[in-house]
């Protein structure tokens, strides 16, 4: 129970966008479980998830928000974009409607994150080749015409759903590190916490003095 | 309010009556003084007459013969206050003929003008704001006017009036003007600060001073600020202003506290007529005309740059839809009022702080999908009984429950599965007047329990230990339950 509290450096913030059915409580299942989840009922609302990677040495925690593709609870979900460092905008590779509603999507998330978030465009169900109804050259086409990154993945079988988050997180450290990031923005989606506790956050400064106490 | 420019044929001066104060036996004359529609009382006695006599003979030239003279022996007597009464009524009449146009300052402050009447009210904010007002606007702090200057300022603005030229200019109205158009941060209230007078809203229909003039029945507009940020109103409904287009470039916090307003919209719509009309959603239906295809009439009347919305103190029953108009609100306050449930929260996307603390809710059923993203919501003083419905505000750090009904420790777990939590208060609840009741919440947070602060105080190491046991304990029990 007293492990360090901060056993990272940094905290990402994502948040997991796209039409309802895509995927993307599988896609945040397989990345924080490992596991594939059949049968995964709609989300309501919002749903969260977290995982601590490491890139270029430096731990990272993902705080991953994933959010309900259904129309009734746009309203709600909205509000998650706000502070968002990655946004995961993913379409159904064997469903062509999931992959039209792309543009509205983007248009959400270049409106209410900032000019600053990585977005990523993953295309699911990758495994589903014989069922294909959008081609991997079109979707690439569509990112890199957005300027978007792009995997085409499986959250059933695993494949490329790590390089996504990944791949994701280190665009958002090179920006930090190349200053086009500012940390101390309120809604940047990122938090540093210095491994060395020398300058304690506010609101969790008592869980270092707890930590530092050997009675 | 008066208006003794426009409406000097309408004014009368009269002594209706005079009184002894019986321990020091001094003579007051009670005057009231007429403009139109609005009268006033002002208490003088003899020496003031006298002395005010003596400097309008010495300035303005007037005839010395016009005061009754002063008496030394016998001045007690009933027929002769009554007498002298009659006098002074007369004085007071010629000198208002003799100055027809405009009264001197020394004759407006004897009467009192300067707190009734727009113009001689104006001189004196004029005055002040010539000598301290760069250092009134250099402090950055909020500055309060009274409902009858604000009122005298927006009626000022219409009056077809040249500026006074007495004493150097410095009672020129643009010293007022240009500390306005300068202010950041207005507070409003029916009587400028006086701390004695009890600001609530039972006092919406006293009259300021000896006057007829009821500060809520005053209508005004606040064109004079341009570049206002803040506007906090208080014991006095927004109501009174009319046109608050022009506010709403600008102002990025609103307050309104101890009024009688029922609904959101009495503020945020507060010149709207049509406020029963539903305000139509700042949401686009379809997430294509988001960037283009805005309705005009919205985005003239949205509040784009209102972050906060603090109306502690007033009759509030629901939230209703006039929320809308603000979609860029971040803080909403509604603590000590009437609201039962939440609605229209939902399509405040950047909404971060919620405080509901002093009002009635008694459930909250889901509210995850009322509301997203929140990172404080206090509720503190109300009637709440089940957490359920908070379990999956995931984004919550910091939740205000003290005071209420919360009688099960089972109730927790809703909560201590936030994944974000970092500080939550309990106190005042049935459930923590319990035998360790601290060690006993902090068990219900498992392997976080060292980051949760519980009534303002993370747990102590004695507490902690005690949590993991109880920790492992509820564990072991969920198994068995679960085989």
């Amino acid at each position: 129970m007293t492990a360090a509290p901060y056993n990272y450096n940094y905290i990402f913030k994502y948040i997991i966008i796209g039409d309802m059915g895509v995927g993307k409580s599988c896609l945040l299942h397989q990345f924080t479980e490992k596991k594939f989840m059949a049968n995964c009922p709609h989300t309501i609302g919002v749903e969260f998830g977290t995982r601590i990677i490491e890139v270029d040495d430096k731990k990272i925690k993902l705080q991953i928000w994933d959010t309900a593709g259904q129309e009734r609870f746009r309203a709600v979900t909205r509000s998650y974009y706000r502070g968002a460092a990655g946004a995961l905008m993913v379409y159904d590779i064997t469903r062509r409607s999931t992959y039209n509603h792309l543009s509205s999507w983007l248009t959400d998330t270049r409106n209410l994150t900032n000019p600053s978030t990585v977005i990523f465009l993953i295309g699911n169900k990758s495994d589903l080749e014989s069922t294909r109804e959008v081609t991997y050259e079109e979707a690439k086409e569509f990112a890199d015409e957005n300027g978007l990154m792009f995997l085409e993945a499986s959250a059933m079988t695993g494949q490329n759903v790590e390089e996504a988050f990944l791949e994701t997180a280190r665009k958002i450290y090179q920006n930090i590190q190349e200053g086009r990031l500012d940390l101390n923005a309120s809604e940047s989606g990122v938090q540093h916490r210095p491994s060395q506790p020398s300058r304690p956050n506010l609101s969790s400064e008592a869980a270092h003095v707890k930590d530092q106490c050997s009675c | 309010m008066s208006c003794y420019y426009r409406q000097h044929e309408e004014t009368s001066v009269t002594i209706p009556k005079y009184s002894v104060e019986s321990s020091a036996g001094i003579t007051y004359y009670d005057i009231k003084v007429r403009v139109a529609n609005v009268e006033w009382f002002v208490e003088r006695r003899y020496r003031d007459f006298s002395q005010l006599h003596e400097k309008l003979v010495d300035e303005v030239s007037i005839s010395k013969k016009l005061l009754p003279p002063k008496k030394l022996v016998g001045n007690k007597q009933p027929a002769f206050l009554e007498q002298r009464r009659e006098q002074l009524e007369t004085y007071l009449q010629e000198l208002l003929i003799y100055f027809r146009n405009e009264l001197p300052r020394l004759l407006a402050e004897f009467l009192d003008f300067n707190k009734y009447d727009i113009i001689y009210l104006l001189q004196d904010l004029a005055k002040l704001f010539n000598e301290s007002g760069d250092a009134l606007l250099s402090a950055k702090k909020e500055y309060n006017l009274s409902a009858l200057e604000v009122f005298a300022i927006s009626e000022r603005l219409a009056l077809p009036c040249p500026p006074s030229n007495e004493q150097g200019g410095k009672f020129d109205f643009s010293h007022v003007l240009d500390f306005c158009t300068q202010l950041a941060a207005l507070v409003v209230s029916p009587v400028k600060d006086n701390t004695s007078f009890v600001q609530d809203y039972n006092t919406v229909d006293v009259p300021i001073g000896r006057s007829n003039i009821i500060p809520n029945r005053l209508s005004f507009n606040l064109n004079a600020f341009r570049n206002l940020k803040t506007l906090k109103f208080s014991a006095l409904s927004t109501e009174n202003i009319v046109d608050i287009e022009l506010l709403k470039p600008t102002l990025q916090t609103i307050c309104v506290h101890n009024t009688t307003i029922t609904h959101i919209n009495q503020v945020l719509l507060c010149d709207n007529l049509h406020k029963a009309c539903d305000v139509p959603s700042i949401l686009p239906d379809h997430l294509t005309t988001s960037s283009n295809g805005e309705d005009e009439l919205l985005t003239t009347d949205a509040w784009n740059e209102l972050s906060e919305l603090d109306l502690t103190g007033n009759l509030l029953t629901q939230i209703d839809s006039s929320v809308r108009t603000a979609p860029k609100l971040r803080r909403l306050v509604l603590e000590q009022n009437r609201i039962r449930n939440v609605q229209n929260l939902a399509e405040l996307p950047h909404l971060q702080m919620l405080s509901l603390s002093g009002n009635l809710i008694a459930e909250c059923i889901d509210w995850h999908l009322a509301m997203g993203n929140l990172v404080t919501l206090k509720l503190s003083q109300n009637k709440i009984k089940s957490l359920s419905g908070l379990r999956k505000l995931l984004s919550l750090v910091n939740l205000d429950l003290s005071c209420n009904l919360i009688e099960q420790l089972d109730e927790v777990d809703h909560v201590a599965n936030l994944p974000l939590l970092e500080t939550l208060r309990l106190t005042g609840n049935p459930l923590a007047g319990s035998v360790d009741y601290r060690p006993r919440v902090f068990a219900r947070f498992h392997e976080r329990a060292a980051e949760i602060s519980l009534d303002n105080e993370p747990g102590t190491q004695q507490e902690m230990d005690t949590a993991l046991v109880l920790s492992a304990l509820l564990k072991s029990k969920q198994r068995q339950q679960q085989k």
